[in-house]
């Protein structure tokens, strides 16, 4: 660790003068608009943007979504990562072409995707012969509330590769010896796995939510596509509402859209990062 | 002492006096001016087809003779008189030749015959027009023919777009439409031999005499000036051209301030003591230096610079230019301190009366329009306005497609309540016109036209066909089902003006849409009287329709179509001007045309409503030429012309009478006179054909002369009132079902069968839903 | 050479678990690929039988099923010809992702370590609170900055430029979290080490962190290379009317509303240079995972 190192302003300060003046000052910045009241003129109305925000039934309805759809895929994400590193380190060096594979998804602009999404989930299409076999009838898999299934299988399917190779790091990291000793004294691989792997990469564990959690919202793009800018209530998140927001001039409902949930999400982390074992460092 | 400086007081007193009227004197030179052409007979337009510089002295010449005007006039004087149109009443060999062109070569007025390929002098110093030998050029190839529907042929010679003596050369440009191109051919023949000579150099664009027996050439290839990979216009090329050698050799470009100038040719002309490059962009003139660099040095009040050859922007000695548009010549200084001191951009908006009519009461601010901008929301124009970077000061939009309540709302708008002008028109409007304008009380847009869509048939062939008139929406479908059960087959009506299904599915929306907005309610497809409209939609076989589409760009089909009565006219909106035609055309004629207007119920029991679209003029309120702005407003509202005040303001009902009647009238009885004359020396195909136009011109003759006479005449005000009484102007809000992306998706989808109508009222509802409230 | 040829897995792993995990992942692998395979074996077909295959679309009709479709009536390149060849448009737009996606990368190279390593190697005051902020800003989608960013890029003259797009990719806070994150793990002794040899924070950078971090970084380059290459909205805000600067992936969108029968080759395509790509950097990559032998 270096402490009192003038050399420090040398790795620091470009970066942190491009992540004021592109993110910070825009943020605050932002919270400026969401306090006027959306005229050329600008003038300050204080709180009652946010007041008239979250008495609209449509806000909370977006705000809703989101944070549901994304407080299913990031632990399933989680979950399914976890098991499938667990089961690729089992496998040693025949794991490497499934991994390539796992990845690929990731690399592939989702856009392009789309297409092929619409035809397996049609109404007509591979998915519903599967769940006609299945005994479960047609669904209306794009049109009613069951978007979320798609959306939801879209961003896993994107998404597992990257949180695989996270994980796959971080398991290798835990020393052979640890194993070696908990078989010796007879546990299982379930316990082993509960009770060493998981505390020993805790840190990268909050790592692989957060991402989780973070690439949840871009899938805005791909719901957008499928369902347009008013889609089913049960997929219209908050970007499509400061989405529309923003189409309509109203830059001021966007901002204070925008903060109100940026508040949340910070209480929510706040909460989390709090706890040391999470942050990984002195 | 005392009266030595007395007396030089008193000279000096005086002095200071004269200086106001020194002032005065020099502002009163002003270095633009505008000088009309008057016309002196009933018959003719006066305007200006052609034009040249002789010295100091314009000419110009147009249908009656030579006007003449020198620096310092008030207006044109009657050089030499020679009226073409009377000429064609006499026999050939009395006939004086007809000038096309005029063209100067800097000693001596010259004309040109076009029909005749013939250039001759012209001597106008003793106030009559003296010819000179005319000398025959070899225009064969030029000669242009086509054939009528009758089989006769006929062949006319093709007149150049640009032409220019030099060198004992007449240089000329044509045009090739014709042959699909919109490259030209630059000829030149010799004047004392009319010998033809042709150059392989290609894409010229615009020719200007330039030195040393060459000419200034502007260079494009315009088939190909679109360049589709950076999403611009390729940039025009400035060169010199060498006839002896036949070469060009570029020297620089244009900027591209007109942004492609589309096949309308460059107007370019060389200033030798500047050595610069002066060419026309839309309504102004541009100075290109030698070193590249350009500068706009004359603002013109208009961008219609359509008619005129020869020379299209004479140059006076004294360095202004003189432009002529229609029967006006602007005479403009070149020199760039002379440019109004204010301007103002214009998004939107056309050149019509009122605009031309602000515009005249304002020589000291130069109006432009935006080009080449296009903003298809109110998102793009909302960020525009905020940004500033077009730097708009009047916008025009229509009401219908762009959430002007929005841009309202938030301020976009300048506040004009405090204009007694503004104050006076918003009384004087349709209430629900003036209500699209006001926000809070206040005035923030100005409507200033507004065209109405109602339902029109023919019911005349209705009557024909024994099928009664429908009111109702259920109606019509009850009409289009009957005439494919009962008179389809016979293959002698049409049931539409357009062709195919499409305009009954739409008619469905608009009907209910129509309905929705002028009760004032939500919109919502939930309702009894919806399912009740779709189902008899439903009921019709529209399979049927659509095997009748008519492919309108095959001339065969479009003929036959035409020659068929059409029973549906929805092609046409409701005009003042024509109404009276339309009810009292002969039968047989313009059989797709409608002879009645109304407005379309939903249902027995509602009211017929008349769809209106609006355009308000709205200032930014962020414009830096405020004073400017207002002006334009005022003057434009001033402007209005007769027609619009009778179409929004509902006290104005006094029958309007057309302004060209008597000329027209008077014209078209010149005209069947010269052709009378020339029908007596015709023969066979060619007689029989001439018989057959003559009869089609004196029906229209006629007609005209009964019809033609009002704009707007009492009948058809009447009938416009009838129809305005259930009207609504269309919002961005209203148009939803039909304009918004996602709705008008799930609307194809419908139609196209892929959803039942439960599903496609559930879904649409939803997202109706979601909008609206969102938005609260 | 690979660490994985070292034992680095379970050597006591029974067998029974091998087994069914690579049962299990062969089943899950082919879930996987199956629309990417899908989006390739479509683009084959010719025009016409896509454009009327799509057209069964959206059919509510119980008795009725879309095909599965396997193989075209007649394999067709014709898509492939069109796209590449008779609109160049293709080509330019292509040239501007690789651009962007380039510039992007190697500013990110420039920027994003040294920052990592200044977070985390270093104790300085505020060290915690500024990494909370990194933290921060990256949970934030990017609607949240939308309209003020707007409006600062149109302060800095940047609006309408490249560089409106390239700068803030720069700066992602997301990549100095993920570099940051691992270079918190680089043991204490290393850095010591190098101390002790007398090197300063600058030779320690580039001799031991950098080398460490591989893994990292190249993970980093991937993920970068995905997003770059990927990237919508922040063209279609800051770009606006400028059509000969966007990427290709804003007008993936614009092709295939309008020609439904070269989507999925426009997709093949589109696709294509970023799975190149990843074959080209695999090696770096999966090399990299692994923690290096730190003695």
């Amino acid at each position: 660790m270096f402490t009192k190192k003038k050399s420090l302003w040398l790795f620091l300060l470009p970066g942190l003068a491009g992540l004021m003046v592109f993110y910070l000052v825009p943020f605050i910045g932002g919270i400026y608009y969401s306090l006027t009241d959306g005229t050329i003129q600008n003038n300050i109305v204080g709180f009652a943007n946010y007041q008239r925000i979250w008495q609209n039934e449509v806000f909370r309805l977006g705000l809703k979504n989101s944070l549901e759809l994304s407080l299913i895929s990031a632990p399933l994400i989680f979950v399914l990562s976890f098991l499938l590193s667990v089961m690729l380190r089992s496998l040693g060096r025949a794991s490497l072409p499934f991994r390539n594979i796992l990845l690929m998804p990731y690399l592939v602009p989702t856009s392009a995707m789309l297409i092929v999404w619409t035809l397996l989930f049609d109404y007509g299409g591979i998915i519903n012969r599967l769940s006609v076999w299945l005994g479960a009838g047609r669904v209306l898999w794009l049109e009613s509330h069951m978007l979320r299934v798609p959306v939801v299988l879209l961003y896993v399917w994107k998404n597992i590769g990257f949180s695989i190779i996270i994980f796959s790091a971080a398991l290798q990291s835990v020393p052979e010896e640890f194993y070696e000793f908990a078989r010796l004294e007879g546990a299982g691989a379930w316990k082993q796995e509960t009770r060493i792997t998981l505390p020993l990469i805790l840190p990268t564990a909050f790592l692989v939510f957060v991402l989780a959690w973070v690439n949840a919202f871009k899938i805005f793009k791909e719901v957008y596509f499928i369902g347009g800018a008013y889609p089913n209530e049960a997929v219209y998140t908050l970007q499509h509402y400061m989405n529309n927001k923003f189409a309509m001039l109203d830059y001021q409902d966007v901002t204070t859209a925008a903060y109100s949930f940026a508040v949340i999400v910070l209480v929510l982390f706040g909460i989390l990062y709090a706890r040391k074992g999470v942050r990984g460092v002195e | 002492m005392r009266n030595k400086y007395l007396l030089r007081g008193i000279v000096f007193l005086f002095l200071l006096t004269l200086l106001p009227f020194a002032a005065m004197a020099e502002a009163s030179a002003s270095p633009n001016e505008d000088i009309k052409v008057l016309s002196e007979s009933q018959t003719g337009y006066s305007s200006i087809r052609s034009a040249a510089v002789l010295g100091d002295t314009v000419y110009v010449l147009n249908p009656e003779g030579i006007y003449s005007w020198l620096s310092g006039q008030a207006a044109f004087t009657l050089a030499a008189s020679h009226n073409q149109l009377e000429q064609l009443s006499l026999p050939e060999e009395e006939r004086k030749p007809t000038i096309s062109i005029l063209l100067s070569d800097g000693q001596q007025l010259w004309g040109m015959d076009g029909s005749n390929a013939r250039l001759f002098t012209l001597d106008i110093s003793g106030g009559e027009l003296v010819f000179g030998e005319p000398v025959s050029l070899q225009m064969q190839d030029r000669t242009q023919t086509y054939e009528t529907d009758a089989g006769v042929e006929h062949s006319y010679m093709d007149m150049p777009e640009q032409a220019l003596l030099m060198n004992g050369q007449l240089y000329c440009l044509f045009n090739n439409y014709q042959n699909n191109t919109q490259n030209r051919t630059l000829m030149s023949y010799d004047i004392a031999t009319g010998e033809a000579a042709s150059y392989d150099s290609e894409f010229i664009t615009g020719i200007a005499a330039y030195k040393d027996g060459k000419l200034l050439v502007s260079v494009r290839d315009e088939d190909n000036s679109y360049d589709p990979a950076t999403s611009a216009f390729v940039p025009t090329a400035l060169g010199v051209f060498d006839p002896q050698s036949d070469t060009i050799e570029e020297i620089g470009t244009f900027a591209d301030l007109n942004a492609g100038n589309m096949g309308m040719g460059m107007t370019i002309k060389y200033e030798k003591d500047k050595d610069a490059v002066l060419y026309l962009i839309g309504n102004g003139v541009v100075r290109r230096l030698p070193d590249g660099t350009e500068e706009k040095c004359a603002y013109l009040p208009t961008r219609e610079f359509w008619g005129g050859t020869g020379d299209k922007m004479p140059l006076l000695p004294d360095g202004r230019v003189a432009l002529c548009v229609g029967d006006t010549m602007h005479v403009r200084s070149t020199n760039p301190a002379d440019l109004p001191a204010t301007s103002l951009v214009i998004y939107g908006g056309e050149e019509n009366n009122a605009h031309k009519a602000a515009l005249q009461n304002m020589p000291d601010v130069s109006v432009t329009a935006l080009q080449n901008k296009w903003f298809s929301s109110a998102q793009e124009l909302g960020q525009a306005l905020v940004s500033g970077e077009d730097g708009i000061d009047i916008l025009f939009i229509e009401t219908g497609w762009m959430d002007v309540a929005n841009l309202l709302v938030k301020g976009y708008a300048a506040d004009l309540s405090a204009s007694p002008v503004f104050q006076e028109h918003m009384d004087k409007l349709y209430p629900q016109m003036k209500e699209v304008g006001m926000q809070d009380g206040k005035i923030l847009a100005l409507p200033v036209r507004l065209n109405i869509e109602s339902m029109s048939l023919n019911s005349k062939a209705f009557a024909k066909l024994g099928m009664p008139l429908p009111a109702t929406y259920g109606e019509v479908c009850q009409s289009v089902k009957t005439f494919y059960e009962e008179h389809a087959q016979e293959g002698e009506y049409n049931i539409n003006m357009q062709t195919g299904s499409g305009w009954l599915k739409d008619l469905l929306l608009s009907t209910y849409t129509d309905y929705m907005a002028y009760k004032g309610e939500e919109m919502t497809l939930d309702t009894p009287l919806f399912r009740q409209m779709a189902e008899a939609l439903a009921s019709v076989n529209t399979q049927l329709m659509d095997d009748d589409e008519v492919d309108f760009s095959n001339n065969e089909d479009m003929n036959e179509f035409f020659q068929r009565p059409t029973l549906f006219t929805q092609g046409y909106s409701f005009d003042l001007q024509s109404y009276e035609y339309f009810l009292n055309r002969p039968d047989g004629n313009d059989m797709s045309a409608p002879d009645m207007f109304f407005g379309m119920k939903a249902d027995q029991d509602a009211p017929p409503v008349v769809k209106g679209s609006a355009v308000v003029m709205i200032i930014n309120s962020q414009s830096k030429n405020m004073d400017a702005a207002l002006r334009y407003a005022e003057n434009y509202i001033k402007g209005l012309d007769a027609l619009s005040k009778v179409t929004f303001y509902p006290g104005e009902n006094e029958p309007i009478i057309n302004p060209d009647h008597e000329r027209v009238v008077a014209n078209f009885s010149q005209q069947l006179a010269a052709m009378k004359v020339a029908l007596e020396k015709a023969e066979g195909a060619e007689k029989t054909e001439m018989e057959a136009t003559i009869k089609q011109m004196e029906e229209n003759f006629a007609q005209y002369n009964e019809y033609g006479k009002f704009l707007a005449s009492t009948a058809a005000i009447a009938a416009y009132r009838q129809l305005m009484e259930n009207s609504y102007i269309a919002t961005y809000k209203t148009n939803m079902l039909m304009s918004q992306q996602d709705l008008s998706e799930l609307r194809e989808r419908y139609f196209g069968g892929q959803l039942s109508l439960d599903q496609f009222i559930q879904e649409s509802d939803a997202k109706l839903r979601l909008i609206r409230l969102e938005n609260q | 050479m690979s660490n994985w040829e070292a034992t680095r897995y379970r050597p006591g792993s029974r067998k029974w678990v091998r087994g069914l995990s690579g049962v299990l992942l062969v089943l899950i692998s082919i879930v996987i690929l199956l629309p990417i395979v899908l989006t390739f074996l479509y683009s084959f077909f010719p025009v016409k039988e896509m454009e009327g295959y799509l057209k069964t679309r959206n059919n509510f009709d119980d008795k009725q099923w879309m095909d599965v479709l396997l193989s075209p009536a007649m394999v067709s390149l014709r898509q492939y010809y069109s796209l590449l060849i008779e609109k160049p448009v293709y080509l330019r737009l292509f040239v501007n992702s690789v651009r962007y996606t380039s510039a992007i990368l190697l500013g990110q190279a420039l920027l994003i370590p040294a920052m990592a390593y200044a977070l985390s190697c270093f104790k300085f005051r505020g060290r915690d609170t500024l990494f909370f902020l990194v933290l921060m800003l990256m949970l934030l989608p990017f609607q949240v900055t939308m309209a003020p960013s707007v409006l600062t890029m149109r302060t800095l003259g940047l609006m309408n430029t490249v560089w409106a797009v390239i700068l803030p990719m720069v700066v992602s806070p997301f990549y100095i979290f993920l570099v940051r994150q691992y270079m918190v793990t680089i043991p204490q002794e290393m850095l010591e080490a190098g101390l002790m040899d007398g090197a300063g924070t600058v030779r320690t950078f580039l001799h031991i962190v950098l080398p460490i971090s591989k893994p990292i970084l190249g993970a980093a380059c991937a993920l970068s290379f995905a997003d770059s290459w990927n990237m919508v909205e922040q063209p279609l805000i800051y770009l606006g009317n400028a059509r000969d600067k966007l990427p290709l992936s804003v007008m993936f969108n614009d092709l295939s509303t309008q020609e439904m029968g070269v989507a999925f080759a426009s997709a093949a395509l589109y696709i294509l240079p970023a799975l190149l790509m990843y074959t080209y950097f695999q090696e770096d990559i999966l090399l990299g995972i692994q923690l290096s032998d730190m003695k």
